[in-house]
This record gives structure tokens, sequence and C-alpha cells, in this order.
């Protein structure tokens, strides 16, 4: 990828947009799944549902690693940063997140000692420079930060630094998709498969959704055109009766993943029996935490942690919208209660979560005028 | 991302920064050792590390949350 205009040329998006049409069965409905919130924010940000005919629809699924995050991890990390001598440090998105007792900013207001940092190893630098304190890294993401996360934690431990732990909370995508293919409310007819999660895992995790559940899926980039000629992909499959998984994204993504990157992941991390997922609750297998060799920067073995569970809010209705059953807009409190400013569920903090994606690019109008004329 | 070169850091809210699935590619400039680097984000120059990628001077890697996660084609 050299000029960012090669993937964004119009003509090429119509030319796309018209052989996806000539695809389309009358009559049929097609209904995709793009699994990564990066995927959700080129759709909206380019309009590319506006491009593509009206029986394919595209459903927005959980991987935005924020908003997957319950509440009561939330406040256990404000619990632990709140502990005497300590300093947290988290990714800007995570700072805005609410807990049942507000954000990590409501928490740093009341004078907790919270930093934002562009990586872990910003954190590493903030424990080295103050060897009094405890430092920790709030860790999310998933398989796409892992790697810096492992990475960091053997850096911390090459180095003997005694003062530095990370606050695990690191997420699998393929559960996920897994729990989303077993939900009963849900039909679908593919997957745009996540980008840079496959990077590091590669395409061969996602191969049980062709051979079991006989979905496809397209491993996507992130242009607007990676998109379009990802959705023609699993058009071609649907129309062919095929389930395979393919790569679009190959100048990115090897089939085999970044073995490097599995091998620092593994050797740091192991998988947690469960977690718990904003909106699709308990899911096993579904999350990692640092593993007994590295004890020494596990904060969830150095500090208390009262290990806090909050029910989601009444109102909000992110567990539908990550499920892909309500579109941002049918929340009851979408752009009336719950906006980017005052977030009440996750799904409208991060840039990359649907609801945030809706509102800030303003798609909700149109969807919201044609309910209205439906009804 | 940070326009602001080395002003205080901050959510850029166009992107984000935990999933940073719009990153963009950044150039090695040079190499610090213990997997370290030097590289030009088009607006600046930031440390990263490239220990798990097989990164050289000159190449464009993919960077989340300050890990090279890939190497990019020319």
């Amino acid at each position: 990828m050299r000029f960012v205009d090669e993937f964004r040329s119009a003509g090429t998006a119509h030319a796309l947009a018209a052989r996806i049409a000539e695809l389309c069965e009358p009559g049929r409905q097609y209904k995709f799944m793009e699994v990564c919130g990066g995927h959700t924010h080129t759709i909206y940000k380019h309009g590319l549902e506006d491009y593509l005919p009206e029986s394919v629809t595209l459903v927005h699924g959980p991987g935005c690693p924020v908003c997957v995050i319950p509440m009561g991890r939330v406040d256990d990390a404000i619990h632990l940063a709140a502990h005497p001598g300590t300093i947290m440090t988290s990714f800007g998105d995570m700072m805005r997140v609410p807990g049942s007792q507000g954000s990590f900013f409501d928490a740093k207001a009341r004078g907790t000692d919270i930093r934002m940092v562009y990586s872990p190893l910003d954190a590493l630098k903030i424990a080295r420079q103050n060897p009094d304190k405890r430092v920790v890294f709030m860790a999310i993401g998933f398989e796409t930060t892992a790697p810096s996360t492992a990475m960091t934690v053997l850096r911390a431990s090459a180095e003997g630094l005694a003062n530095f732990s990370v606050f695990c909370n690191h997420v699998t995508i393929v559960p996920a998709i897994k729990a989303i293919l077993d939900s009963p409310d849900l039909r679908l007819d593919g997957f745009i498969g996540p980008g840079h999660v496959s990077t590091v895992i590669g395409c061969r995790p996602y191969e049980f959704i062709a051979g079991s559940y006989g979905k496809p899926v397209v491993v996507a980039g992130f242009e607007p055109l990676d998109i379009l000629q990802s959705i023609y992909m699993l058009m071609l499959q649907v129309r062919a009766g095929r389930a395979e998984v393919e790569n679009q994204y190959t100048r990115v993504v090897p089939y085999d993943g970044n073995r490097a990157a599995l091998h620092a992941i593994n050797e740091v991390m192991e998988l947690r029996p469960y977690f718990e997922w904003r909106g699709l609750g308990f899911i096993s297998h579904s999350a990692m935490a640092v593993r007994p060799a590295y004890r020494r920067f596990d904060a969830e073995r150095l500090f208390e942690i009262p290990g806090v569970r909050v029910a989601d809010p009444k109102a909000c209705q992110c567990g539908e919208v990550l499920k892909g059953v309500l579109k941002p807009w049918e929340c009851k409190v979408f752009g009336t209660a719950c906006t980017p400013e005052t977030p009440i569920g996750t799904c409208m903090v991060s840039p990359e979560g649907a609801c945030a994606a809706y509102y800030n690019f303003g798609r909700m109008n149109r969807h919201r005028v044609s309910e209205v004329s439906v009804s | 991302m940070n326009p602001g070169g080395d002003s205080a850091p901050r959510c850029a809210g166009e992107v984000c920064l935990t999933c940073s699935d719009s990153a963009v590619p950044v150039t090695v400039v040079s190499l610090l050792g213990d997997g370290l680097a030097v590289v030009d984000t088009g607006s600046g120059r930031e440390e990263v590390s490239i220990a798990l990628v097989p990164a050289a001077v000159g190449d464009r890697v993919l960077v989340h949350a300050g890990e090279a996660i890939a190497v990019m084609p020319p």
C-alpha cells in the first residue's frame, strides 16, 4: 500500500458495489458480521452501507475490546489504583469507560493517580522513574495488543523491575465469535474477519467457522475498498455454496500469523477458565491471565481486588448491539441519555464502538427517518 | 495519531488506541538494540519495540500499542 488513494477510489468502489449487487438473488437477504471495531469505524466513516444493495446488511460484532469490558472490571481497576503509592496507567480509550462509580477520569478527578500512556513501554518508563511507587498497567485488548503486554512483562522481568505489574484484561476473539454463532437469535451468512488480530493469530483459528458452522470468513483490511472487496468475496462464496476461510488482507496477514508474537503471549499468559464480557455474559476460555511464573508482575496477585460484579444499567442495550441483534439507533437511550460525552454503555465510549460510530458519522438520522416512514 | 508530537498523551478521538486498527504504518529509522527502534510516524519520531518482527532500517512496520506486529510490503 503505497498511496492511500488506491484504496479509496470511488470509481472502483462503485464497480465493486455493482458486482456485489449482481450476485444478490432477488428476494434474499444477506447478513454479514464485521467482527472488528476497526471495520465498523471504516464502514461508517466512509458511508460504505450507502454503496451496498439494500439486501446486504452489515451487523456489528463484539470486536471492540473497550466495549466488552464489564463495569465490575472498571470498578476493580479503580479500587486497585486507589491503593496508596500506586500509579495506574491506561490507554486513553479506557479512561472514559464508565464503572458503577464513574470512570478512570472521574477517579483521577478525585485524586487517584491514573495516567494515560500510548503503550505499556511508557508505563515501564514511569515505573523506572518512580521506584518508590507501584506502577500498574491496565492491559486490555484482543490479540493485537496482547503481544505488547507480554513483551513488556518480559522486559520488566529481564530488568528485574520490582514495582511494575499489569492488571490483565486481555480477551481472545475466537470464543466470542463462537458464542455469537451459538446464539439462537442471530442468523448470519458470513463474517468479515478481523484484520490486525489475524496478523498475530493467523487465519487457521477461523477454520471451525467454515468447517463446523458452514459460514464463510474473509479476513479483511481496513481501507474502504478492502471491506467492499471482502463483501464481494463473501457473496461469491455464498452464491457458490462454499464456506471457506479466505484472506483478502494478504499484504499484512500471513495465514499462520506471527509466531514470535504468539510465543510471547503464550510465555507470559494463560487462558482463564471464563471471563465476563459486557452484554455477552460469561464465556469460557475467552480471556487471558498472567501465568504463575510471572506472578511478580500480576496485579491480580499483588493487590487485594474486590472482584466486583455489576449488572449493566437496565436502560443500556449494549449486549444486544454487541450481538448484532439491535442496531445502535434502536437502543432506547441512544443519542439521548447516552452520547459520547456522557456514555452509559461502552459501545458509545470508544470511537470504534458501534454506537459511537453511528453517532459520530450521523448514521442514525437516515435510519431513524426510514424507520419512522415504515411504521 | 499524536499531532502534538511530544505533548502529553491524549486520546486522539478518531482512532481507538486499544485496537488502533487504522494504524498508520511507520518506518524504521534506526535500531536501538534490545529489540527497540526509532520509527518515523509521519508526524514525528517514536520509540517502539520491534522484538517480534524481522525489521531492518527502512522497513515499514505495523505497530500496535508500541509493539510492531507485522512488517508491511514495500
